[in-house]
C-alpha cells in the first residue's frame, strides 16, 4: 500500500509539470497581449500612449524575450518563491488574488458536491431497487433535464426568482449588509440564502449523470449470486441492500470523485460569472479576455492541479475502500 | 475676467466667514475626523485646510456629514464608478456647460500673457496632501525632474505640458505659482487642463524614497524586495499608480476629496481625505460621505440586479434602453433614475476607411458622395424610436448647439432620411449595375460591400449597428457585413489599415475637446479611434515620411488645425473651427447616427445635492461629474 | 435474448445483433419519441430557409419586443374557423416605465396560410424561391407574424430560433464526429499496442481530463484569432469542443478493445493466422458499431451545450451569426429575465434537442447492451 501511494505521488510530480505546460501555451495562445489592452483602458480614459513608451514598456514586461524563457521564469519563480507573477489587470501579485478567492471555491464546489452525492446516492439506490416504477422514470427524467439546461439560464431565472419572490440580493454570496460583517450566525444564514442557487445549478448537472451511475451499479450488483444468498439466507431486504449491495457499489461512486471534482469546478465557472461569486472563475473568464496572462496561467494550473490532487485523494479512498483492487 | 469676479467675490465670502464666526471659523467637520482630532491623531480643522478653501455653494442644501456610497466596477485597475463619482477633481480648472465658462479649482488663478504663450497658475496656499503633507510647486517640478525627464520611467504627461515633443519651459516664481512659458500662442491651454491636471500631480515626499535620484541604490534594493519587484521602475510605477489623481494603491497621498485604504478581490475603499481643500457655504469641509467603496463585478449584466436590489448607491450610464426596467424596480431598489446630457455629436459614428488597402473601394470611398448616400439612407428617426424613446435629435455628427463653433447646416448635413436621393447619389458614381439578387456592382464587377468590424460596447451594441447595416443593404443594395472583434483587435488593426470600416461614440464635441482633441476629423496620427484615415494620419504624424500623401482638402484641414492651436485671436480661432466643421459636413468623415442622447444614470433615492440634470453634461471633456461638485451629495434620511 | 447469444456463427450473430438492437430500441417509447423530435429538428436544419416565415434580418420596427402570439381557432365572438390565425397587436406605452404594452387587436385578424408566398430566398443556395411553409398575407398591415415574439429591431424570434437550429445542431454533429475519429484512433492504438505508446497516451488523456473543461474551452477559444471570419470560428468551435471530449471516447475505446482483443473468437483468428488488419476489420469494428452509435448520441448534447455556453461566455460564436447559443447570449440581460422573458425561450429548444439525444442515447445503450 505504500508503495503504491509513494508511486501515484511520484506520479503527480510530471502531471502537474505537464499540465504547467499546458497552462503556458493557453496563455500564450491568444493574439496581441495584455499591452494593448492596457494601453487601451489608459486611452479609453484620456491618456496619450506614444509608440517609444509602448516600446519600453514591451521590453520590461520581457515580452521580447523568446517563449521557453519565458516560461522557464514562469515556472521557477512558483516552484521556488510561489510567486505566480503580478497581475497589471489589478496590479497586485496573483497569489494574494488566488488566495482571497480560493477560500470561496472551495466552499462552493464542496457545497456542491455533497449535494450531488446527498441527493445522487439514495435516489440512485432507490430507483435501481424500484426499477421501473414511477419513481425511478420520475427521476430519470429530472435527472436528464438537469443535464439537459444551460446552467446560466437556469442560474439566471433562479437569482431573478430569489430576488422577486425573497427579495434576496442579485448576485454574490452576501446582502449588502453582511458583505463586511465579521462572521455570526445570521451572516451565516444570508450565505445560504445565497449559496443554494449555484449548487443547485451546478449540481444539477452532475447528479444526473452519479444518479444513473449509482442506479446501474446497484442493478448490477442485486443481479448477483451474493445476493440472492443473502436473501435466502432470510435477511431482511433492507439489511441486503444497505448491508451488502450498497457497500459494494459506493465504490465506483468513490471513484466518481475524479470526475466530478473537474467537473463542479468547471461548471461552477459558468455560474459564478453569470451570479458574480467571488470565485475563481470569474477572475478567469477576464483575465482570459483582457489576456491578464500570469492571472488566467496561475488559475488554469491550481485548478488542474487541485483536480489531480482531488483525484489522487479519491483513488486513495477507493484503494482503501475496495479490498479487491491491488497495488502492483 | 469673469473667472476672477467669481473669484474674488468667493474668496469675500470666505473671508466674511472668517470675520463674523469667530473662533469656530471652521464650521465643521465630518465626526468621523472629529475623533480622530480628538484623540489626537489629527490636527484641527483649521490647520488642515488652505489658507482660502475652494468654498461650494450647495445646489439644494447643506448637507450631512457620513454614509457610504457603494458603486460598482469592472476593473479593479481602472476607473470605475466610483472613481467616476470622484471625478478629475484635482483639475486646475473646471469647465461650466452652460456658459462654456472654465473656473477655478485646484488652481486659483489662471492667467496669460497677452499673446497667450506664458501661462501662470497660481495654487491656494496651504493646500496639503491626504497625509498632511503640504503640497508645493516642488511637486510639480518633482514631476518634470524625476518623472519626465527619466529615460525609463514612462509617464502619462501629454499635451500641454509636452507640446511637440517639447516641454514647455517651467518657472517658479515661489511656492505656489508656476509658469509654463511656450514658443508659440497656446489659446487653448485651459481647455487642456480640464482633463490633463492630474498628470503632473505627484507627492514628491512620499515618492522620493522609491526613486533613485533620491534613495541609494541599497535602500531602493531593500524595498525592491520586500514588495516583491524586479525593477525600481516597476516599484516606482505600482507606488504611484493613480487615476485622474484618483490612487489605485493604498499609501499613496492624493490630493482628491478621497484616499485609498484598502483592496481586495471584490472591492476598494476610499475614505475621506481629511485635508481636502473645499468647504460649503457654511464653512463646512467637503466631502460630506465617508466612504466610497467600488464594489467588483464581473458582468455589466450584474450592475442591474446590483441597482435593482439596492446594493449599489450610484450606477453610470446603464444604458437609456434600460429605462423601463430600472423604472419598474425603483421602489424595491430604493433608487431614482436621473437622465444626464453626455455630449456627444453623435451617439455612434460609422467611419469609412478613406485609405483602405482595396484601390477599387478606396476609390468609392473617397469619393464624397458614397458617404453622402450612406447617410442619406439612414432612417434617424426610426433610430431615435427604436433605441432612444424619441429623445434624441437625429442629426449629423458635428459639435453641439451650444458650441461656439456651431452652424445649423452642420448638424443637418445630409441627416435627412432620403433613400431615393442617395440611390440616385449612388447611380451617378456609375455604382449603378446590379446582380441577380440586387446588389450594387463595383467597377470591377464585384459585388460592392464592405465589412464593419467592432467590438460591443452597452453604448456601442450590435443591434445599432445591425439597423443601419439593414438600411444600407436593403435601401442601397450595397453588401454590408459586419464583424465584431476584441478590444485588443481594434487597438492593433486600426492604426495597422486593416479595417474596411468601424465604428465608434461620436465624442469630443464640446468646446473643451473640440478645438484640441478631435481626431475624429481632424487627421493626426494613426490611432485605434482614428480609423477613417490611417494611412494620412501616419503621413502627417511622420512628417510625410510614412503613409500616404493626403489629397488637398485634407491637409487644408490639418493646416487650419494647426492654426487655429495657436492662433491668439478668439474670432479667427472660431472661424478656423468652422471650416474644420464645414469640411466634415461635406465629406463626412463621420457618419452619425443620433445625436443628443441622454444617459440614464441612477443614483440612491436618498441622495442629496446631485449634479443638476439641466446642465451638467457628463462627458471626458468636462470631467465627468466634477464641474458639478460632487463632494456637496450626501445622504439625507 | 440468451439463446441468441450462444448462436455459433459470428456473422449472423453481428448481423441478428443489429435486428436485435432495432428491436429493443423500439421497444423504448420515450427513446422513439425523442428519435422523432431528432428527427424534426435536423429536418428543420435542413430546410430552414422554408420553415421560417421570414429572414433572420427581417425587422419591423413598430413592433419590438412583441410578445408571443397566440395561435387560436375561435374568435372573440366565439366564432369558430378551421384555419389557425392570430391577432395583431395594438402598441402602446407605459407613461411611467415607456414599456411598450401590447393588447391583441380583435379589430386584426392575421390568418395563418400554409405554403404562403413571402420573401424570397435560395434553398441550399441553388433553387431560387419564396415559399414559406406558413405565414400571413403581409401586404394589407405592416403586421408580422411572431409565434415566439420579436426581439430588440422587432425581428421574429421563431425564425431566428429555425436558422439557429442549423448552426447549433450541426456544430454538435461535426463536433462529435471529430472526438470520435480522435478517440477511436488514439484508443484503439493504445490498445492494439500497449506498452509505453499506451502509456503516453493513457497519461495525455488522464491530464487533460484533469483541466476543468469549461475554463479549457474557455481558454482556447478566447485564443482563436479575432481575424477569423465567422466560419472559420465555427469550426474552430467544433475543433475546440473536440479536443476535450475526445478522451473519453479513447477511455472506452481502449476498454473495448482490449476486452475484444482478449475475448475468444479474435484469438482464435488469429491462431487461423490472419492479420491484424484483417482482425480489426472483420471483428473489432463490427463488434463496435452499436458502441460507437451511443457514443454519438451521448456525445452531441454536451457540444450543443459547450456551443451555448462558449457563445454565452462570449468567447464563441458572435452575432450576426445565428445559433442558439448567440441568441441566448442576447438574451443574457436583467431587462429580459425580468420584462421580455419570451427572448430566453430558445433555451426551450436546447433543452429539448440535448434531452432527445439523451433519451436517444439512453435507448440505444439500452438497446445495445444485453445485460441491461
Amino acid at each position: 500500500m505504500t508503495g503504491y501511494i509513494i508511486r501515484r505521488i511520484l506520479f503527480l510530480i510530471p502531471t502537474v509539470l505537464v499540465i504547467s505546460i499546458i497552462a503556458f501555451i493557453l496563455m500564450e495562445l491568444p493574439p496581441g497581449d495584455f499591452l494593448t489592452s492596457y494601453i487601451l483602458q489608459l486611452e479609453s480614459s484620456g491618456a496619450q500612449v506614444s509608440e517609444a513608451q509602448i516600446a519600453a514598456l514591451r521590453a520590461r514586461y520581457g515580452l521580447d524575450e523568446p517563449a521557453y524563457k519565458r516560461y522557464f521564469l514562469w515556472i521557477s519563480g512558483i516552484v521556488t518563491r510561489g510567486d505566480f507573477g503580478r497581475s497589471w489587470n489589478w496590479n497586485r501579485p496573483v497569489v494574494e488574488l488566488i488566495i482571497e478567492r480560493l477560500p470561496y471555491t472551495l466552499v462552493v464546489s464542496l457545497v456542491t458536491m455533497t449535494f450531488q452525492y446527498l441527493v445522487a446516492i439514495p435516489i440512485g439506490i432507490y430507483s435501481a431497487v424500484k426499477r421501473h416504477s414511477l419513481f425511478d422514470y420520475t427521476f430519470t427524467t429530472i435527472g436528464f433535464l438537469g443535464l439537459s439546461v444551460p446552467s446560466f439560464i437556469l442560474a439566471l431565472i433562479l437569482m431573478f426568482f430569489a430576488y422577486t419572490t425573497f427579495g434576496t440580493s442579485i448576485g454574490g454570496l452576501f446582502s449588502a449588509a453582511y458583505r463586511e460583517a465579521p462572521w455570526s450566525f445570521a451572516k451565516f444564514v444570508d450565505l445560504l440564502k445565497h449559496i443554494w442557487i449555484p449548487m443547485v445549478v451546478t449540481g444539477m448537472s452532475g447528479s444526473a449523470s452519479l444518479i444513473r451511475i449509482m442506479r446501474g451499479v446497484m442493478l448490477d450488483e442485486l443481479g448477483k449470486d451474493y445476493i440472492r444468498t443473502a436473501r435466502s439466507k432470510g435477511l431482511r431486504e433492507r439489511v441486503v441492500i444497505v448491508k451488502h449491495a450498497v457497500r459494494i457499489a459506493i465504490n465506483p461512486i468513490l471513484s466518481s470523485v475524479t470526475w466530478v471534482l473537474p467537473q463542479v469546478i468547471s461548471g461552477g465557472a459558468i455560474t459564478a460569472i453569470v451570479l458574480n461569486l467571488p470565485t475563481l472563475g470569474p477572475l478567469l473568464l477576464q483575465s482570459l479576455i483582457t489576456q491578464d496572462m500570469f492571472v488566467a496561467g496561475g488559475i488554469i494550473l491550481l485548478l488542474s492541479t487541485l483536480t489531480v490532487i482531488g483525484s489522487f485523494i479519491s483513488d486513495l479512498l477507493l484503494a482503501w475502500a475496495d479490498p479487491r483492487i491491488t497495488y502492483d | 475676467m469673469h473667472n476672477r469676479k467669481t473669484f474674488v467675490v468667493l474668496s469675500l465670502v470666505v473671508l466674511s466667514l472668517l470675520l463674523f464666526s469667530g473662533v469656530g471659523v471652521f464650521a465643521g467637520e465630518s465626526p468621523m475626523l472629529r475623533e480622530r482630532v480628538e484623540r489626537g491623531e489629527l490636527p484641527p480643522l483649521e490647520e488642515r485646510l488652505p489658507k482660502e478653501p475652494l468654498v461650494v455653494e450647495p445646489r439644494e442644501t447643506i448637507g450631512k456629514y457620513g454614509g457610504t456610497l457603494y458603486a460598482p466596477v469592472e476593473s479593479m485597475q481602472g476607473s470605475g464608478n466610483d472613481v467616476f463619482l470622484m471625478g478629475p477633481l484635482v483639475s486646475f480648472a473646471l469647465p461650466r456647460p452652460e456658459d462654456q465658462m472654465l473656473l477655478p479649482n485646484f488652481a486659483k488663478e489662471i492667467e496669460s500673457n497677452e499673446d497667450a504663450t506664458a501661462w501662470t497658475i497660481t495654487f491656494r496656499e496651504g493646500v496639503k496632501w491626504s497625509d498632511g503633507h503640504p503640497f508645493t510647486v516642488d511637486d510639480i517640478l518633482f514631476w518634470y525632474e524625476a518623472i519626465y525627464l527619466n529615460d525609463e520611467l514612462t509617464s502619462e504627461a501629454a499635451e500641454p505640458w509636452i507640446v511637440k515633443g517639447q516641454v514647455a519651459k517651467i518657472d517658479k516664481i515661489d511656492d505656489f505659482t508656476l509658469r509654463f512659458t511656450y514658443p508659440e500662442p497656446m489659446p487653448f491651454f485651459k481647455n487642456y487642463l480640464v482633463t490633463a491636471s492630474y498628470t503632473i500631480l505627484f507627492p514628491s515626499h512620499y515618492l522620493k524614497q522609491f526613486h533613485p535620484n533620491y534613495t541609494s541604490e541599497e535602500e531602493l534594493k531593500k524595498i525592491m524586495e520586500a514588495e516583491g519587484f524586479d525593477t525600481w521602475v516597476d516599484l516606482f510605477e505600482y507606488k504611484s499608480t493613480s487615476h485622474w489623481g484618483i490612487p489605485m494603491v493604498e499609501d499613496l497621498p492624493t490630493l482628491a476629496a478621497y484616499r485609498l485604504v484598502s483592496r481586495s478581490a471584490s472591492r476598494r475603499v476610499y475614505e475621506r481625505n481629511p485635508y481636502y481643500w473645499k468647504v460649503d457655504t457654511e464653512g463646512n469641509q467637503l466631502p460630506y460621505i465617508d466612504t466610497i467603496v467600488g464594489l467588483y463585478v464581473s458582468d455589466q449584466q450584474m450592475i442591474s440586479g446590483m441597482v435593482m436590489s439596492g446594493e449599489i448607491d450610484f450606477a453610470d450610464r446603464v444604458g437609456l434602453e434600460n429605462y423601463p426596467l430600472y423604472q419598474q424596480y425603483k421602489e424595491q431598489g430604493g433608487y431614482e433614475t436621473y437622465l444626464y446630457n453626455i455630449g456627444r455629436g453623435a451617439q455612434m459614428v460609422f467611419m469609412i476607411n478613406r485609405t483602405v488597402e482595396d484601390d477599387v473601394l478606396r476609390e468609392i470611398f473617397q469619393n464624397p458622395t458614397f458617404a453622402q448616400a450612406l447617410s442619406l439612407a439612414i432612417d434617424r428617426d426610426e433610430i431615435n424610436e427604436v433605441f432612444y424613446f424619441g429623445l434624441a435629435q437625429p442629426r449629423q455628427y458635428t459639435v453641439l448647439d451650444t458650441s461656439q463653433y456651431f452652424e445649423p447646416e452642420f448638424a443637418t448635413a445630409y441627416a435627412e432620411f432620403d433613400p431615393d436621393r442617395a440611390n440616385a447619389m449612388l447611380d451617378s458614381m456609375g455604382l449603378d449595375k446590379r446582380d441577380s439578387q440586387g446588389f450594387r456592382l463595383r467597377p470591377d464587377g464585384q459585388r460592392l460591400g464592405f465589412t464593419i468590424q467592432m467590438y460591443e460596447r452597452s453604448d456601442l451594441s450590435i443591434a445599432k449597428v445591425e439597423i443601419v447595416m439593414g438600411y444600407w443593404r436593403d435601401h442601397l443594395g450595397i453588401d454590408v457585413r459586419l464583424q465584431q472583434i476584441s478590444p485588443e483587435l481594434q487597438e492593433v488593426r486600426a492604426p495597422a489599415n486593416q479595417m474596411e470600416a468601424t465604428i465608434w461614440a461620436g465624442d469630443k464635441s464640446t468646446d473643451i475637446l473640440f478645438p484640441v482633441g478631435n481626431n475624429l476629423i481632424i487627421p493626426k496620427e494613426p490611432r485605434w479611434d482614428e480609423s477613417v484615415w490611417p494611412k494620412w494620419g501616419l503621413w502627417f504624424n511622420t512628417n510625410g515620411a510614412d503613409g500616404w500623401e493626403p489629397p488637398e482638402h485634407v491637409k487644408q484641414v490639418r493646416a487650419w488645425y494647426d492654426q487655429m492651436l495657436v492662433e491668439p485671436d478668439e474670432q479667427k480661432r472660431i472661424e478656423l473651427g468652422k471650416n474644420i466643421l464645414r469640411v466634415q459636413a461635406e465629406y463626412l468623415w463621420q457618419i452619425g447616427n443620433v445625436g443628443n442622447v441622454p444617459e440614464l444614470m441612477i443614483f440612491n433615492a436618498k441622495l442629496r445635492n446631485l449634479p443638476d440634470p439641466a446642465v451638467t453634461v457628463r462627458a471626458w471633456d468636462t470631467g465627468l461629474y466634477s464641474a458639478t461638485h460632487p463632494e456637496q451629495i450626501f445622504f439625507d434620511d | 435474448m440468451a439463446t441468441i447469444q450462444v448462436v455459433p456463427e459470428k456473422e449472423f450473430q453481428s448481423l441478428s445483433q443489429w435486428q436485435l438492437m432495432k428491436r429493443r430500441f423500439f421497444q423504448h417509447k420515450l427513446a422513439v419519441a425523442a428519435m422523432v423530435v431528432l428527427i424534426l429538428f435536423y429536418a428543420t436544419a435542413i430546410f430552414c430557409e422554408f420553415i421560417a416565415p421570414y429572414k433572420t434580418t427581417t425587422r419591423n420596427s413598430r413592433y419590438l419586443y412583441a410578445p408571443p402570439q397566440r395561435i387560436r381557432f375561435i374568435d372573440n365572438e366565439g366564432n369558430f374557423s378551421l384555419r389557425p390565425f392570430v391577432y395583431g397587436y395594438k402598441k402602446e406605452r407605459d407613461p411611467v416605465t415607456w414599456q411598450e404594452v401590447y393588447t391583441p387587436d380583435p379589430d386584426l385578424k392575421l390568418p395563418i396560410y400554409f405554403f404562403v408566398k413571402g420573401e424570397p430566398y435560395r434553398l441550399f443556395g441553388l433553387f431560387d424561391c419564396d415559399i414559406h411553409l406558413f405565414g400571413i398575407d403581409r401586404s394589407p398591415s405592416e403586421q408580422m407574424l411572431f409565434l415566439l415574439g420579436s426581439d430588440e429591431l422587432g425581428r421574429d424570434l421563431f425564425s431566428r430560433v429555425v436558422y439557429g437550429t442549423r448552426i447549433s445542431l450541426s456544430i454538435g454533429l461535426i463536433g462529435v464526429f471529430l472526438s470520435l475519429a480522435l478517440g477511436l484512433i488514439l484508443g484503439g492504438i493504445s490498445a492494439i499496442f500497449g506498452g509505453a505508446v499506451d502509456f503516453v497516451i493513457q497519461r495525455i488523456i488522464e491530464i487533460i481530463l484533469s483541466i476543468p473543461q469549461i475554463p479549457l474551452w474557455m481558454a482556447l477559444s478566447a485564443a482563436l484569432p479575432a481575424s477569423w471570419s465567422p466560419l472559420q470560428i465555427y469550426f474552430a468551435i467544433t475543433v475546440v469542443l473536440s479536443l476535450v471530449t475526445w478522451t473519453n471516447v479513447a477511455r472506452i475505446a481502449r476498454g473495448k478493445f482490449l476486452s475484444i482483443k482478449e475475448s475468444d473468437f479474435v484469438s482464435a483468428a488469429r491462431s487461423m493466422g490472419a492479420s491484424e488488419w484483417w482482425n480489426i476489420t472483420r471483428h473489432l469494428i463490427p463488434n463496435f458499431m452499436s458502441y460507437i452509435l451511443v457514443q454519438i448520441t451521448l456525445g452531441i448534447p454536451g457540444m450543443i451545450l459547450g456551443e451555448t455556453s462558449l457563445s454565452f461566455l462570449g468567447v464563441g460564436l458572435r452575432a450576426p451569426i445565428v445559433s442558439w447559443g448567440v441568441l441566448l447570449q442576447q438574451a443574457q440581460k436583467m431587462q429580459v429575465v425580468a420584462m421580455r422573458p419570451w427572448l430566453l425561450l430558445p433555451a426551450a429548444f436546447v433543452v429539448l434537442a440535448v434531452l432527445s439525444f439523451n433519451f436517444v442515447g439512453d435507448g440505444l445503450r439500452d438497446a445495445a447492451d444485453p445485460h441491461s
